[in-house]
């Protein structure tokens, strides 16, 4: 049995949550071959990968969001393009998003001549693009709007033209590009089976991120978050399961337009066994020391944490912040970053960089996490792993985690709101000066992973979810259990 | 001619019957006036040297050679002018004006070395026949200086140097006429000779003087000179339309030059004087449809083709299709003025040809075949007119489609009228025409249909590579096993 694993600018080359999941997932099923198709941006990242690949990872094929058009030995030459009557109603319905024909346009980008640059240049995208203008976007410079339109969906033809290797399960780890490869995979091996497995909610990710964005103007950012919506919709329709990591997330992809029947919560997991006996702290260090296992990157609003910290190292001059997590993926943001912590002063934070997360964390007191958007995150998971609490804001799953989902184990750390200096501040000094709350919170945390939130639990949901989709193309699964 | 317009729309803007008359005036005279001095140049020294005086063959000789400067060098020079034009103005549309002059010079360098690659085995066949070598030399040179004198006049009139193009004709050929009479009377040379070699420094001094002109504007050189060869590539079907409308201008006469009754000179030159001088006459009857075309038609679509333009550019969609609308119908409307307006004048100008032309020396042959094609030429200019609104939409394809339709069927044309009555001599020139006319027509009507199309859907969003698709997977344990790290 062949599992083909569906990345986003995630796994192989970014260390991260999603990353860690994946590469987590694909040891976790030694005895499965995996076949992982991953996104990314250009040919600059073609085969940079940062980790180390597991063995039963037999393949990577790369699909390029900007890529040039090969031509060669192609019927697409010319520069004409003929669609049926079929085709330009389902192109159609792709641009003006309502109800969109799916399954015509993967059969479209399934033919051997078609072009992206000639169907973006076509006289049926024109004229499309002129229905859809003329719907709510008159008042516009049209040529802007046209060419705007054309790299709108310059990206996704690309992921369309692609072709994704025969696997007997396609497992989407986001909707959005992911997700349509997995669904253009069922196109074209229709025995194939198709999983979704959101970790945040990628409709939500990308309208943030474009609400956010300086280089999108303020009137095409309903066309990007459309588009995306489009994206997300149709993965939800064609998949067989969606999973998710908790119930609001879950609550979010039936608002989405996922149907019901097809959602499961499949909370994430982590090798708990990995974390005994790993380095603690030395009795002699002076120091309170907090961990943030996180990239430094906006969204894990790094600065806020910083200038959190300072306010309570004010207060508590024994403070000390770790910022544990690799600084190569927004330069811009950690020489801000930088700046800001010596703007301040503030002698006791240290970045380490890329680091491994056992050698440091037995040695915090308590870890921290600022970020604005996340799903279930796994550096709380692996806090909890080494009984340390976590002061946490309150995005994705983290309410959860911290005050627990019907459970009994008590609180396993703080939830303050995003962005708020002084409650995150308030709450560092809380923990700071109260060396047995943060003890019987890390207990806590550690009894809510050992029951809810260990590799275990996660391998056997998956393994249930692997067999029922295995058995629904009829593929033999291979029975025997082994955990890496 | 666009930058003619320009000045136009201030003259005639002012609405008067004074600026309607001083702008017709400035159009004819920038548009003909370098014409009209060569002939009166001819003309004068025709009849101050006494050029009737001179023997059969001689005579025959000079005129032939003449002919053949005249349209060898249009044949040659206006395929290559029409990419230069076009570079010379998107370089100073782009401001990169040290590219014009490796335009200059590798222009000048196609131009010469396509004219003496067609010159060069003639002049040689010329000279083996008995025609003596000085003279073809002569012939050779003042060729070149024609040619020249063609390119060197496209840069300057993309500069607007309407005057001083008038005035280097007007002093050189002036200049010509004095020399003509100083070969003559001083060095004793013969009259024929003393005309040609006249002409050829006449020739090769507008070239000079307007090659100078256009220098002192561009000082500096980039020293690319690749670029305008791969214009050359790029706008090949710009090259094509060109010379196959010239050569469709042309081909009739070619044809007749091989019937029977053609005059041939020294087993060199081959012409059919009846046919010749009737063609050039019905041209010269109907050539006020170029300046009709600059004055009027061009000056009114250009403005509502600029409209259109900004609109496409920065407007929304309905001024789009607002500008659009009125611009085609202001072609439309131009067209058809343009037609009324030539057809009145052709009327005029034929009426008063055919009463005085008998009187001074026209034979009754050139007469009879003159009307028709007086009206092949009227409808070969409504055509040239449809062309040029061609150019204007990019529409190169039908361009040179035009031009192949107009040289095809003028040879084919010509081949079956030439075995008829005289009276309809110029029946096949006039079918090319018709039929190069209503192609064109039937073209700007589909443009007019699909100009969305020919505005929006050109070019390309990603770039393509004429290469097979590298492989998709970078990693593949039962292949290699390694990570594939080329770009691809």
């Amino acid at each position: 049995m062949k599992i083909c694993i569906i990345a986003e600018g995630c796994y192989p080359y970014v260390i991260g949550g999603v990353s860690g999941w994946v590469h987590n997932m694909i040891n976790l099923f030694p005895d499965i071959e995996f076949y992982l198709v991953t996104i990314v941006a250009d040919r600059s990242f073609r085969g940079k990968f940062t980790y180390k690949l597991p063995k039963n990872l037999t393949k990577v094929f790369e699909i390029y969001l900007q890529d040039v058009e090969w031509t060669g030995n192609s019927k697409a030459k010319k520069n004409r393009v003929n669609l049926s009557k079929r085709e330009t109603l389902a192109l159609r319905s792709l641009i003006i998003g309502e109800d969109v024909d799916w399954v015509t346009v993967f059969r479209m980008f399934n033919r051997q001549d078609i072009s992206v640059n000639n169907l973006l240049m076509s006289p049926q995208f024109l004229e499309i693009t002129k229905e859809f203008y003329n719907m709510k976007y008159v008042d516009i410079t049209f040529s802007d709007f046209l060419w705007t339109l054309r790299s709108i969906y310059l990206p996704l033809f690309l992921v369309l033209k692609a072709v994704p290797p025969k696997a007997d399960i396609y497992h989407s780890v986001s909707t959005g590009y992911a997700g349509i490869v997995g669904c253009k995979a069922l196109s074209l091996y229709p025995d194939a089976r198709l999983l979704i497995s959101e970790h945040g909610i990628y409709t939500r990710e990308r309208e943030e991120e474009i609400i956010k964005a300086k280089w999108v103007q303020n009137i095409y950012k309903n066309i990007w978050i459309e588009q995306f919506r489009k994206l997300s919709k149709g993965a939800y329709y064609f998949a067989d399961l969606v999973t998710s990591l908790f119930e609001e997330a879950r609550s979010l992809q039936i608002d989405l337009g996922c149907p019901i029947s097809k959602t499961v919560i499949t909370p994430n997991g982590i090798d708990a066994e990995a974390f005994k006996n790993i380095p603690v702290k030395d009795p002699d260090d002076p120091y309170i020391n907090i961990g943030a296992i996180i990239r430094v990157t906006p969204i894990k609003d790094v600065k806020t944490m910083i200038n959190a910290f300072y306010f309570a190292y004010k207060k508590q001059p024994r403070l000390k912040l770790w910022i544990m997590g690799p600084l190569d993926e927004n330069p811009e943001y950690v020489e801000e970053c930088f700046e800001l912590v010596r703007m301040l002063k503030a002698d006791n934070i240290v970045f380490t960089g890329k680091i491994h997360t056992q050698d440091y964390i037995g040695k915090m007191d308590f870890m921290i996490l600022t970020s604005i958007s996340e799903g279930q995150p796994l550096s709380i998971l692996e806090g909890f792993a080494a009984k340390k609490p976590c002061i946490t804001t309150n995005v994705g799953n983290c309410y959860g985690l911290i005050y627990g989902e019907n459970d009994n184990f008590g609180d396993a750390g703080i939830v303050v709101p995003v962005m708020n200096i002084s409650e995150i501040s308030e709450a560092i000094l809380k923990l700071a000066n109260n060396p047995d709350l943060v003890k019987k919170m890390g207990e806590n945390g550690y009894k809510r992973l050992m029951y809810r939130y260990r590799n275990e639990h996660m391998e056997e949901t998956y393994r249930r979810i692997y067999k029922t989709l295995a058995h629904m193309s009829n593929v033999e699964f291979p029975e025997e259990k082994s955990v890496s | 001619m666009a930058g003619i317009g320009v000045q136009l729309n201030r003259i005639f803007n002012k609405n008067t019957v004074t600026t309607s008359i001083y702008g017709i005036g400035f159009s004819f005279t920038y548009t003909i006036a370098p014409m009209l001095s060569i002939i009166g140049c001819l003309l004068a020294m025709y009849k101050v040297l006494g050029f009737d005086s001179v023997g059969f063959t001689e005579r025959e000789l000079f005129s032939c050679s003449v002919l053949y400067i005249f349209i060898f060098s249009m044949l040659t020079s206006s395929p290559f002018n029409s990419v230069l034009s076009k570079y010379q103005t998107d370089k100073i549309y782009e401001q990169k004006y040290e590219d014009i002059r490796p335009c200059i010079i590798v222009g000048t360098i196609t131009n010469l070395t396509f004219s003496s690659l067609i010159a060069i085995p003639f002049c040689i066949r010329a000279v083996l026949k008995g025609i003596p070598i000085y003279y073809m030399f002569t012939v050779y040179m003042g060729y070149l200086g024609f040619c020249l004198t063609l390119s060197t006049m496209v840069y300057n009139s993309i500069l607007k140097q309407y005057k001083k193009m008038c005035a280097y004709f007007v002093i050189s050929m002036g200049l010509t006429f004095v020399l003509s009479l100083i070969f003559k009377h001083i060095f004793n040379f013969s009259i024929t000779y003393s005309m040609l070699l006249a002409l050829t420094v006449g020739f090769l001094l507008i070239a000079s003087l307007e090659l100078a002109n256009v220098l002192r504007y561009f000082t500096t050189n980039s020293n690319n000179y690749r670029d305008i060869l791969h214009y050359y590539r790029i706008y090949w079907k710009l090259i094509a339309a060109n010379f196959l409308y010239t050569l469709g201008l042309f081909s009739h006469n070619f044809v007749f030059w091989m019937q029977p009754w053609r005059l041939v000179v020294f087993d060199t030159y081959v012409c059919n004087q009846p046919y010749d001088m009737a063609s050039f006459l019905a041209m010269f009857t109907n050539i006020s449809a170029g300046v009709f075309f600059i004055s009027r038609v061009e000056m009114h679509f250009h403005e509502k083709y600029k409209n259109y333009m900004e609109a496409i550019i920065g407007g929304k969609l309905d001024t789009i299709e607002k500008t659009k609308k009125r611009m085609f119908q202001v072609l439309s409307s131009q067209l058809i003025t343009l037609a009324h307006f030539q057809f009145i004048i052709t009327v005029i100008i034929y009426l008063i040809a055919v009463t005085v032309l008998p009187t001074i020396g026209f034979s009754g042959l050139v007469m009879e075949i003159y009307p028709l094609l007086t009206v092949g030429y009227y409808i070969t200019f409504i055509m040239y007119s449809e062309l040029l609104f061609l150019y204007y939409f990019n529409d190169l394809t039908g361009g040179m489609i035009n031009g192949l339709l107009f040289t095809v069927f003028s040879v084919i044309g010509s081949l079956f009228s030439a075995n008829f009555n005289p009276l309809w001599y110029g029946a096949g020139f006039t079918m090319a025409g018709f039929i190069s006319f209503t192609y064109s027509y039937f073209r700007l009507r589909w443009i007019e249909k699909n100009i969305d199309i020919h505005v929006f859907c050109r070019g390309t969003i990603v770039e393509r590579v004429n290469q097979k698709m590298p492989r998709q997977d970078v990693y593949n344990i039962y292949d290699t096993g390694k990570i594939d790290t080329r770009a691809g």
